[in-house]
């Protein structure tokens, strides 16, 4: 009897699971956010064609999917705000303010969402479930990249108009360590043992790769390219390689983790700043801005496979996977 | 014991060590000029960046300089005269002047190895006006460092910080003043002595100063900064000249230039 009930437990277990999964599946779907469009292009991941097309509101940048995957976040710049879409419905559910000029943000493995303000000079968290203020942190001006560490321990920001790089803990969300880069540096991202941040300085045209725990800078290197003024940085599946958006030379660089050496770069569209890995790590999306269009690497072979045209100017790129 | 505690104490606090390092600045010009407005700016962005890093940005007096130890973390900010440019730089040869309205010709120029231009000369900027409207017979566009409806590499937000502390639009004369005090930050961020990184031709002919000109500044070997600049033609910006075309204008036989040659 008291198996029968055990076997009946774990039977509702099952179904739950199935439930959930089957209600909240990973789309594959692929959310830009078209700064200049207003509007968020939704591509089919395997047919690489945009099948909606979401009004958002003015100047749409950052692009986050909560940990669950059941909503897209949307950072809507000018209406200070983060829309929050459904990534089945292809609607926006609703929205709610987050202080002055929103940009990039990065969503917590608990589901909060770290902001930086642009205009404000601060980095604020925000539950997204009732768009309540969690806290703010001051930080440097013009603050813009914003990485989670994959263990939840810590965020890093960085300043843009004052060449710092904060690496913040949570959940105190005291700082750390308050790092000197390059000229305005525009993103980080965490190597998946949370122990190293990279960081792309766009004026200086430097990737630099720091300790997290010493706050020291290990190596930097200069992409060696006049017009390279990276963007977006990642780390691709095991960790031996960073991709690093290069801005105004329209190509991405592909660097060894190990001695931040350009293995190769892959040419892309014009303005190239957004870079999204899908979760296997065999497809790199990437938003090549003044080309209004999205190009689809195949890492494996480190070339284009497809470029796909979506709205003015695409900035941000997220996979539902 | 406690009373020996307390004086050191004490000490700490009026010395100002336990709140960082000081920084100086020593301001010579008029206090109803935009480069006023402008060095303002600056220092209150400096001082966002030093409160991160224990460094505090203060203006100082010409009758405090004697008294100030640190020389190595100093700098002029000139709104004045090339001759008195010259007379500062001679009085101080161990602080950075950085003159930053434009003189009529690089010719005319003092040259000296502690003047940082921020500004190019007004024959320069002569220059780029004339080339642009040789190309543009219809138009009356005219080349200035900076205007307040540039939008580009992040000007939209320093034009609006500058806005909404001034109260009025920045200036050729305001980011002239504003950048000066920004490149004293970004070098104080990464050096213990500034000052004397600024007076190494090598640090400052490779800096990556970010003045919000969507490329990395730095000076050539006259001391100038190297810089786009716009063209505003009826309060519209139509063209950004770059550094590359700029430098095709420059006159080879300037007075700075044989002096930096020679050394």
């Amino acid at each position: 009897m008291q198996i029968n009930k055990k076997i009946s437990r774990q039977l509702q277990l099952l179904v739950l699971v199935f439930l959930y999964n089957n209600a909240f599946a990973d789309t594959g779907r692929v959310f830009v956010t078209n700064e200049r469009g207003d509007s968020v292009s939704v591509l089919d991941g395997n047919t690489n064609q945009v099948i909606s097309t979401i009004a958002v509101g003015k100047r749409p940048r950052g692009v986050g999917i909560s940990p669950d995957g059941t909503e897209v976040y949307v950072a809507v710049s000018i209406d200070n705000l983060i829309a929050v879409i459904d990534p089945i419905k292809l609607e926006v559910i609703r929205t709610f303010s987050c202080g002055d000029d929103p940009e990039a943000f990065a969503v917590h493995p608990n589901g909060n969402i770290y902001i930086s303000n642009e205009e404000d000079a601060i980095a604020s968290v925000y539950d997204p479930s009732n768009g309540k203020l969690i806290d703010t942190i001051e930080v440097g001006l013009e603050p813009e990249g914003v990485a989670i560490s994959p263990d939840g321990t810590k965020v890093a920001v960085t300043s843009e108009s004052t060449n710092l790089l904060h690496i913040i803990e949570i959940p105190s969300h005291n700082i750390l360590h308050n790092v000197v880069v390059g000229a305005r540096p525009r993103s980080a991202a965490f190597s998946s043992d949370s122990k190293t941040v990279y960081v792309t300085s766009e004026i200086s045209g430097e990737i630099i790769k720091i300790n997290v725990d010493s706050g020291e800078i290990s190596q930097k290197v200069s992409l060696g390219d006049a017009r390279a003024k990276p963007k977006d940085i990642l780390v691709n599946k095991d960790g031996s390689k960073l991709y690093v958006a290069g801005g105004r030379s329209n190509k991405i660089f592909v660097l060894d983790e190990k001695e931040l050496k350009i293995l190769n770069s892959i040419p892309v569209g014009k303005r190239v700043w957004g870079l999204a890995l899908s979760k296997d790590g065999t497809v790199l999306y990437t938003t090549d801005g003044v080309d209004h269009q999205v190009s689809v690497i195949d890492t494996t072979l480190e070339e284009v496979s497809a470029t796909i045209p979506v709205g003015k100017f695409p900035w941000g790129v997220a996979i539902h996977d | 014991m406690l009373k020996s505690f307390t004086v050191i104490c004490l000490m700490v606090l009026t010395t100002g060590t336990a709140l960082g390092k000081e920084l100086h600045i020593v301001f010579d010009g008029s206090k109803e000029t935009d480069a006023w407005l402008g060095l303002q700016q600056g220092i209150e962005e400096a001082n966002t960046q030093g409160k991160f890093l224990n460094l505090k940005y203060i203006i100082a007096n010409f009758n405090d300089l004697a008294s100030i130890r640190d020389k190595a973390s100093t700098i002029i900010v000139s709104a004045r005269s090339a001759l008195r440019n010259s007379e500062l730089a001679t009085k101080y040869p161990n602080i950075p002047v950085f003159a930053v309205l434009p003189s009529s010709s690089a010719q005319s120029r003092p040259c000296a190895k502690n003047i940082l231009y921020i500004s190019p000369s007004s024959q320069i900027m002569n220059k780029v006006t004339t080339l642009w409207r040789a190309e543009h017979p219809n138009g009356n566009g005219r080349a200035q460092l900076w205007h307040y409806t540039f939008r580009k590499y992040a000007a939209a937000q320093l034009n609006k910080r500058f806005k909404k502390t001034a109260e009025k639009s920045m200036s050729d004369d305001s980011w002239s003043a504003w950048a000066a005090v920004k490149l004293f930050s970004d070098v104080a961020a990464k050096n213990a002595n500034p000052s004397t990184q600024l007076l190494n031709p090598k640090e400052t002919s490779t800096l990556a100063f970010d003045g919000q000109k969507g490329v990395d500044l730095n000076f050539n070997s006259e001391l100038e900064l190297l810089q786009p600049l716009l063209i505003v033609d009826n309060g519209i910006i139509v063209s950004e000249i770059s550094i590359q075309k700029i430098n095709t204008l420059r006159d080879a036989n300037s007075n700075c230039r044989t002096l930096a040659a020679k050394n």
